[in-house]
């Protein structure tokens, strides 16, 4: 494994004068590439704290003065509070009412993307256990898939709009799962496949053997197996359906709605960017991603290379 | 580094990490369960507005103040809706689709009292303004019949009809209120709105009518008073520009006056140091906003926006060009970010004491005028004029009606004008009840709650709201005070400019046309295109949408709406204030 | 095994008929759409005018069509250049060993995990003029503000900088990766050779990393081009049309202008140039079952 650091040492093992200068630059770039890192993240919590006539202080204020639950409690409980408008060191109250809650938002992305996920999971493992075990389709079959994850959503969301409406899906939970399901799959079939090809052929001849059924094979003997690369896929999967906003954009209204479209409705052109609430909601948003990042970190390049380059 | 060494390490690495990793997802859990403890331990807070008992005052206060009644008088048409309703539809619900956050705001403001008496309630859908169209399109395509009732700027419903998405009213009127359109004064729909859009209110489209109007929606112009009758600055001006300072009523006086009042942080302003930058006015030219601007600018140097016999563009004529270069001249005298400018911030810069004029719609009036929301130098001062336009001979004048120019007269107050209006999905499952919902909201005594509600959008549009009287209690209602003879100037200039406005581009995919339009005003304003480019842009632009359309369907609603594009508005639309 | 062949068809049949129904028809139906006028009186009619190749010639003749590739290109190259680059810088830094590398590297990776919209959001307000914290630095340090989104090439490069701060950690991600495939014997050779740290660079570490930095930059070019949810919040297609993208044009088509043919049309072209790269990733390093992984 490549480690620059251990030219530090010379030939024969003579310390070089340059380590320590290197590990004070070291600490350095590091420390600036946090900053960088989270700045906006801090950001966010700092806003989501202010009082509205610091949110637009000139200047920018680093950490609220005067910090204040207003903007979680109005994500939370709807009701009324500040708007845009007039004065900036007066309040003025406009009742503005929520789309939907912050906690409804984060439901409804729990939900939806949970259920995607394990929906994708179990049309998924069996075709990635078929195409590592028995190449079935060929080139042509993986072809095809890959090209999916590539797959612009702005292309089919107005079709799959007109297609849920027809269902009368639209604005429901199930349109969401079975639309993320879909654009997702690719991705978790080849992800598992890159796993399941790491695990050899051998134990699946050694249960064939003892009489096994595949479906058995693949789920007593090699899942076991890749246990801990499933459960990565499924949080990358998890993720990537947290984050998508284009599709539930077109396919929510009000009830369904998710975290990344329920943001988007702060954004209002009558009373300017409610950038309180927004922060607010916006953490509430990132927290998955920022805890996931710990877990995912080992397979984070695997997942979106798809296997391409192992992590 | 040796291999067992380096397992070893990394066992404990990796058993340090599932450790960490545990109590940190330990710790989370905790804390989300902590804060979910104490949040659904917390009384939920009580809204601001108490909204049951607001909507009966006000009908019982305005009866009262009201010194001449109507035979049928100002509840009539909210007790026929009513009691048409009765309990018939209980169980049933009615969705609105509108603007956030204000419809939202003012319906729900009065909904209440509808729903305690008929059992129905009433959700209101809000989406932001530039995103209405596209939502009402979406649903109306999809024939979900999600909305009974489609809220909208009138220039959107042609859209809407041709998507066979608006059904038509004419039935309904029929069956429950026949008078709606030719009840006169003092509570019926003022001459501005009752006949001069095809499909709205009485005039028909195609021989139906789809919309009824909820929301005057004029722009005047809003300016500091004690500024433009302070004696030093008025000599001051006096004497550098050689005529008298007044609200201005050309674009030339409104530039003169920008540059008198641009003043910095330092400077002296009617005496006093100023301690922030100080502008002479602003308006808005953001995004979704500029297009209207600039047509204020185009309508009044006579610009019309297509040749009414070939659907010719004639946006990129010497009126279009004279118009966009005054915006880019005014701009200097304007802070630096106008051009980011939306309907908030042009209110702010005003209401926050920093400019001398506005240019906005009429709800800034009622905003304004309260003490919440106007800085203290401000509240109190607010002065209102109709729109500048341009000066004799400066405009182009184009005979439709015989016009003569008359010795002395400007071209004023040509904005554009684009009433709100409520319709009737074709798809609605209760279109009965829809009916008799709008026909109670839009009505004389439940309008007056909702048009003169401090955080709604909607302006006047029936004769009771303009009488000050009136609209003052129910303002008060509202939470605001207000000064009936202070209103009645600002309710006086609400009145002229609704009659002298131009409308919309108001065609099939109008909305589509202004958005070409306000992209390439955006592009030449920033100066990535000059201004001859940029409108020929959009000529070539709305020529396509014309050709995609159709040029002949186009045409022919466009031939309808033309006299109220040229000079002068017709008489019918230009009453005098009869309060 | 017996039987086994007609498993695999069952195993892989519910995966095919998900993927047919919820992405391969819809595109076919986009294709489908794409020959016909669809505007909003299209709606009230028994059918679809037919339209031929109307909107073909309309989208193709568009000069916004066009300057949206060209700006989807120009964020694209600069974007990915930059994220390669400092991907590049980190992972080098990051092959030495350090105490708080364990935690280090989770935080790094953040941006990438977290949903775009709040990214788009924040940087939204640091960018905006009065009271964003970078116009407030740039006035700081230069004494001049920026006017960052007020102005076509500024709004450009906020787009192209909030990409890159949310993109870069998997760039460093990649080529980490790529570093661990590196055998530390040959470094040591090259040392012994009397190899300078830049020789090292350019002719040793840089040629085995190539097939890894091919593969990234592919990836992320090709997701790097659908661009959405950052323009959306920032700019909104950006002052005039100067930050519309491919996508953001398709998007004003389909549901502001709401002309599905022409976002038909459109979406066709952009599906036959993804398609296009994505066969260049298939040649240059894409991984198949049963092929070897690059590193």
């Amino acid at each position: 494994m490549l480690e620059l650091g251990s030219q530090e040492r010379g030939l024969r093992g003579e310390r070089k004068v340059n380590a320590r200068r290197t590990s004070v630059v070291l600490y350095v770039v590091v420390v600036v590439v946090l900053v960088w890192t989270l700045f906006p993240i801090f950001w966010l919590a700092s806003t989501s704290f202010k009082p509205y006539y610091e949110v637009y202080h000139q200047p920018p204020l680093l950490a609220p003065e005067h910090p204040t639950l207003d903007n979680w409690n109005w994500i939370f409980f709807g009701g009324s509070s500040y708007a845009n408008l007039g004065n900036q060191t007066l309040q003025h109250v406009i009742p503005v009412n929520l789309i939907i809650t912050g906690q409804g938002a984060f439901l409804n992305s729990l939900v939806v993307n949970t259920l995607a996920t394990l929906l994708a999971l179990l049309v998924g493992i069996p075709a990635a256990y078929s195409l590592t075990r028995f190449g079935t389709g060929g080139k042509n079959l993986g072809y095809w898939i890959l090209s999916i994850r590539f797959l612009p959503s702005i292309t089919i969301v107005f079709s799959l709009f007109l297609f849920f409406n027809s269902l009368n899906l639209l604005d429901t939970h199930a349109a969401l799962i079975w639309a993320y399901a879909g654009i997702n799959l690719p991705f978790v079939i080849w992800s598992l496949a890159a796993f399941f090809e790491e695990i050899p052929s051998a134990i699946d001849d050694a249960a064939c053997v003892d009489g096994a059924g595949r479906a058995q094979i693949l789920f007593r003997f090699v899942l076991p197996l890749a246990g801990p690369a499933v459960a990565a896929t499924a949080i990358f999967t998890f993720v990537l359906g947290w984050n998508e906003l284009l599709i539930a954009l077109i396919l929510t209204r009000n009830v369904a709605v998710t975290l990344p479209v329920a943001l988007t409705a702060w954004n209002t052109a009558t009373v300017g960017m409610l950038y309180g609430p927004l922060s607010a909601m916006g953490l509430l948003a990132v927290l998955p991603g920022v805890i996931l990042a710990f877990y995912l970190q080992r397979y984070i390049v695997r997942g979106l290379t798809m296997g391409a380059v192992k992590g | 580094m040796s291999k067992p060494d380096e397992k070893k390490v990394e066992e404990k690495n990796i058993s340090r990490r599932n450790y960490l990793k545990y109590a940190g997802a330990g710790v989370v859990v905790v804390a989300v369960a902590g804060a979910g403890a104490y949040y659904a331990t917390q009384p939920a807070p009580t809204p601001i507005q108490t909204q049951t008992q607001t909507a009966t005052q006000v009908v019982t206060s305005v009866v009262t103040a009201s010194p001449t009644q109507s035979p049928t008088g100002i509840n009539a048409i909210a007790n026929v809706a009513l009691n048409a309703a009765g309990q018939n539809y209980s169980g049933t619900s009615i969705k609105i689709l509108g603007e956030a956050p204000f419809w939202q705001s003012l319906i729900g403001k009065v909904s209440p009292f509808w729903t305690s008496s008929t059992g129905v309630p009433v959700a209101v859908d809000g989406v932001a303004t530039f995103a209405m169209r596209d939502k009402a399109l979406t649903e109306i395509t999809a024939h979900s019949g999600y909305y009974d009732i489609i809220g909208s700027w009138y220039a959107n419903i042609y859209d809407f009809i041709a998507a066979g998405g608006l059904e038509p009213l004419e039935p309904y009127i029929q069956k429950y209120y026949p008078n709606l359109f030719t009840d006169g004064p003092p509570y019926g729909f003022t001459p501005m709105q009752l006949n001069r859009y095809p499909g709205v209110n009485a005039k028909t489209y195609n021989g139906h009518i789809y919309a009824i109007v909820s929301d005057g929606d004029p722009w005047i112009m809003y300016y500091r008073k004690d500024l433009y009758t302070d004696p030093a600055e008025m000599a001051a001006f006096n004497s550098k520009y050689g005529y008298a300072l007044a609200a201005p009523q050309t674009f030339d006086q409104w530039r003169d006056q920008l540059e008198f009042w641009r003043r910095k942080s330092g400077d002296k302003l009617a005496g006093k140091t100023l301690t922030k930058d100080f502008y002479g006015g602003a308006y808005m030219e953001g995004r979704y906003f500029a297009n209207m601007t600039y047509l204020t600018f185009f309508f009044g140097y006579g610009g019309v926006p297509f040749d009414p016999d070939t659907m010719t563009p004639l946006i990129n004529q010497q009126e279009g060009l004279k118009a966009l270069n005054k915006m880019i001249e005014l701009n200097k005298f304007l802070p630096a970010d106008v051009s980011t400018y939306d309907y908030t911030a042009a209110n702010n810069l005003f209401a926050g004491g920093q400019a001398a004029s506005f240019i906005s719609w009429g709800i800034s009036g009622k905003a304004l005028n309260s003490p919440a929301v106007a800085s203290p130098e401000v509240y109190g001062n607010i002065g209102y004029s109709l729109l500048p336009g341009a000066k004799q001979g400066d405009y182009t004048i184009r005979n439709v009606q015989g016009f003569t120019q008359t010795p002395g007269v400007n071209q004023r107050a040509r904005g554009p004008i684009h009433p709100a209006v409520m319709t009737m999905s074709s798809d609605s499952k209760n279109k009965d009840l829809a009916f008799l919902f709008m026909l109670w909201v839009l009505s004389p005594s439940i309008s007056m709650s909702a048009v003169f509600d401090p955080s709604g959008s909607w302006d006047p549009y029936r004769y009771c709201h303009f009488d000050a009287n009136l609209a003052s209690a129910a303002l008060k209602e509202g939470g605001n005070l207000f000064d009936p003879a202070a209103y009645k100037k600002y309710l006086e200039v609400q009145w002229a400019s609704q009659g002298t406005v131009s409308p919309d581009i108001a065609l099939q995919q109008g909305a589509v046309y202004q958005d070409k339009l306000d992209i390439q005003i955006g592009a030449a304003i920033s100066g990535t295109t000059d201004a001859q480019t940029a409108l020929n842009n959009v000529a070539k632009d709305w020529e396509t949408i014309t050709n995609t359309v159709g040029r002949d369907t186009q045409k022919s609603l466009y031939q309808v709406l033309y006299p109220l594009y040229v000079s002068p508005v017709p008489d019918e639309y230009r009453v005098v204030y009869p309060f | 095994m017996q039987g086994d062949k007609r498993t695999s068809y069952l195993f892989v049949l519910p995966a095919i008929l998900v993927l047919l129904v919820l992405t391969t028809f819809p595109i076919v139906y986009t294709f489908y759409l794409s020959f016909f006028k669809v505007i909003p009186s299209s709606f009230a009619q028994k059918s679809f005018p037919f339209a031929g190749l109307q909107n073909y010639i309309t989208v193709l003749s568009d000069i916004d069509f066009w300057q949206s590739i060209l700006h989807t290109l120009y964020m694209v190259f600069f974007a990915v250049t930059i994220e390669c680059g400092i991907g590049l810088g980190l992972a080098l830094v990051f092959t030495r060993e350090f105490r708080v590398k364990k935690w280090v590297i989770p935080i790094l990776i953040i941006p990438t995990l977290i949903v775009p919209i709040a990214a788009g959001y924040t940087f939204k307000l640091f960018f905006t003029l009065n009271y964003g914290i970078l116009s407030y630095l740039s006035n700081v340090l230069t004494g001049q503000t920026i006017p960052w989104l007020m102005n076509g090439s500024y709004a450009t490069w906020a787009i192209i900088i909030t990409d890159v701060w949310e993109w870069s950690p998997f760039m460093f991600m990649m080529l980490l990766a790529g570093t661990t495939g590196i055998p530390n014997e040959i470094v040591e050779a090259a040392q012994l050779d009397g190899a300078g740290s830049r020789m090292m660079f350019t002719n040793v570490i840089l040629p085995m990393l190539r097939p890894v930095i091919l593969v990234a930059l592919l990836v992320r070019s090709i997701d790097a081009s659908k661009l959405f949810d950052i323009i959306y919040m920032l700019t909104g297609g950006g002052p005039g049309n100067s930050t519309l993208t491919l996508t953001f044009y398709i998007f004003n088509q389909n549901f502001v202008y709401f002309n599905q043919g022409y976002g038909a049309a459109a979406s066709l072209v952009m599906l036959i140039v993804i398609m296009l790269a994505t066969n260049v990733f298939i040649r240059a390093g894409a991984w198949f079952p049963g092929k070897r992984s690059a590193r």
